[in-house]
């Protein structure tokens, strides 16, 4: 067995910083600007943004928005399809964009350092159109739900399972 | 590796890159970002042993700290304060994962890009007892003591050791059998 200074060693040996598979900027960005800074000043001075006042706010908000929700009238008599809802929100498909656009920069880096495929793998680009297939079934239900948290995850989750793959395929060749 | 272990070298570049992130200048948070991404997705990864979760472990600790910068008035480093929010955060989605965590999930098989060349300790720390795990990162990695450590967790001071010997104990059978 390894001694307690052996591994102490190796302990020392881990680096404190580890680099993630794909760039998290431009979903980060995304975010920020969902949460706009706080001021100090707001922090510091709207004490009377505790929760029973701001509970009392939200309730008057929300008999204000559920008046303007039950007697508001459309000025026009078009109803609003769903891929007019989309395009009529981009911010909300931003988030979707932002992913799409971080995986497959990660995935074009990936494709480019592979070399060779070993042989267990022969079938590597059937398995990646799956995926593929997979992902744009999960981008046709984000045209209808944009933004919808579960849908994002999911299509987050379906290219994380695909670079993995990925990865493994171009190591494989690396051996 | 300590703590306080970021490189912060440039400390006049650092606090001017702080000062205007306070403003609102996105460019300036995006260096920041760029500076401290790699020590904040390691605690992440380490603590929650989950690719998917550190990567949005890492994005949640940058939109706190955000939001949050006007109240960073300079008392301590930067890299001090950001670490703070890192570990609390990861802690938090670490003690959401105890309750969620499936017994089946597979552990990740982790790319050499993310571990450099300690592969293979790192792949092992990822393997431990969910606290077990836990209470090595904080301690060994992190410098936390087990005082601290205990209060963190939720723990006991002397479960914090048991747990810290037992990860300890592990590592060096397993790294043997390797």
């Amino acid at each position: 067995m390894k001694t307690e200074q052996q591994l102490d060693r190796l302990i020392a040996g881990l680096s404190s910083e580890l680099t993630p598979s794909r760039d998290l900027w431009p979903e980060l960005e995304q975010r920020l600007t969902d949460n706009l800074p706080a001021t100090a000043e707001a922090v510091n001075t709207h004490r009377w943004l505790s929760v029973p006042f701001a509970s009392a706010y939200i309730a008057s908000a929300a008999s204000v928005l559920l008046a303007v929700t039950l007697f508001w009238q459309p000025a026009g008599p078009q109803p609003v399809t769903a891929s007019q809802a989309g395009s009529v929100n981009p911010q909300l498909l931003d988030a979707e964009t932002a992913i799409v656009y971080s995986f497959e920069q990660a995935k074009a880096k990936q494709l480019a350092s592979m070399k060779t495929v070993d042989p267990v793998y022969a079938d590597w680009q059937q398995q990646m159109a799956q995926w593929q297939q997979a992902i744009g079934q999960v981008q046709l239900a984000l045209k209808y739900n944009p933004n919808e948290a579960v849908l994002l995850k999911q299509l987050r989750q379906l290219y994380s399972q695909q670079q993995n793959y990925l990865q493994k395929v171009v190591q494989s060749g690396l051996v | 590796m300590l703590r306080s272990d970021y490189p912060e070298q440039r400390t006049h570049d650092m606090d001017e890159l702080v000062c205007l992130s306070q403003q609102g200048d996105r460019s300036a948070f995006r260096q920041l970002y760029q500076q401290y991404c790699g020590r904040v997705y390691a605690i992440c990864l380490r603590l929650l042993a989950d690719r998917n979760k550190a990567e949005d472990a890492c994005q949640e600790v940058f939109v706190k700290v955000w939001q949050q910068l006007s109240l960073f008035r300079g008392d301590s480093l930067f890299s001090t304060w950001l670490h703070s929010i890192a570990t609390r955060t990861a802690i938090d989605l670490w003690r959401q994962d105890k309750l969620l965590r499936l017994a089946t999930e597979d552990m990740p098989e982790l790319a050499g890009a993310e571990l450099g060349q300690s592969r293979e300790l790192e792949q092992l720390i990822l393997r431990l007892p969910h606290q077990a795990r836990a209470v090595f990162v904080l301690f060994a990695l992190e410098g936390y003591q087990h005082q601290e450590i205990a209060q963190l967790l939720g723990i006991a001071e002397g479960s914090s050791k048991s747990q810290y010997h037992r990860a300890r104990q592990l590592l060096r059978e397993w790294l043997d059998e390797n």
